[in-house]
């Protein structure tokens, strides 16, 4: 049960995934070798929620599942509480509860996550431009009670921000 | 070779000051709300830190984000070692591993 604190409309979606444990012990050596990574929520609340296979969102929602099998995910579009235009998918937050962290320090944790939405990210030609990454094993999960804190405020960066201004 | 002198630059910048933070903005006068919320905790915690402001440089902007390989800002480093950002930094509060990270 996840506790919401802020605006916004959470998506949740409780993932009771089956775990091949060989299958995780390969994989986590895997993810604990360092690559070199090149580089890189609910929907808003009345927004239409559109052809999710297309959005950032339904893409996003889709990375993370296949990739960590996650017992529990949440992803919250964040974009509203930005300077940024109506129904954008500029700002995420994104919870991730995976066995696959289990033994992986938090850094790299939250590069795994990274890794898993380069695509999506603005710098590689997708929509986002920030990303929160909340990463836990399901046991740190039950301990915290599930409390998910929102995301700072906006201080208008994005009007300040190259990225944004469109020729 | 530009790309070796701005690399040379990032590793120098990074190793800048003992705890380093590259955000958008400045502590007085922070541009974004992960950036400030940062600042708070360094200050919270009574962290002395040197920062650069990421929005004034468009080359160390991109550049340290390939030379890190971390998409965003803002970026903590200490001893020239790249901790994470905001949310890296809460979880390491929260699991008490925060200090220790920044002696390295």
């Amino acid at each position: 049960m996840a506790s919401v604190v802020g605006r916004g409309l959470w998506q949740t979606r409780s993932v009771r995934a089956t775990i091949n444990t060989s299958l995780l012990a390969s994989t986590r050596r895997a993810f604990t070798s360092t690559g070199s990574f090149s580089f890189g929520a609910a929907k808003a609340a009345g927004g239409a929620r559109g052809n999710s296979a297309m959005s950032t969102f339904g893409d996003i929602e889709r990375k993370l599942t296949d990739r960590f099998q996650p017992t529990h995910l949440q992803i919250l579009n964040e974009s509203h509480m930005h300077s940024v235009p109506k129904n954008s998918e500029t700002h995420f937050k994104v919870v991730v509860v995976s066995d696959l962290f289990d033994g992986v320090r938090i850094v790299q944790q939250h590069r795994l996550v990274q890794d898993c939405l380069k695509e999506n990210l603005m710098a590689n030609g997708g929509t986002v431009h920030a990303l929160s990454v909340m990463t836990k094993t399901p046991k740190q999960w039950e301990a915290s009670g599930g409390a998910v804190e929102s995301s700072p405020g906006c201080l208008g960066g994005s009007k300040h921000d190259p990225q944004f201004q469109k020729s | 070779v530009e790309g070796a002198t701005l690399e040379e630059r990032l590793a120098a910048l990074v190793k800048r000051s003992p705890v380093m933070l590259f955000m958008k903005g400045t502590p007085n006068t922070p541009k974004c709300g992960f950036s400030r919320t940062i600042v708070g905790i360094l200050q919270e915690q009574g962290v002395e830190f040197g920062t650069f402001d990421i929005l004034s440089d468009e080359e160390v902007r991109q550049g340290l984000k390939k030379f890190s390989n971390w998409p965003t800002y803002p970026q903590l480093y200490a001893k020239g070692e790249l901790i994470g950002g905001l949310d890296v930094v809460k979880e390491l509060l929260e699991t008490g591993e925060f200090k220790a990270e920044l002696e390295g």
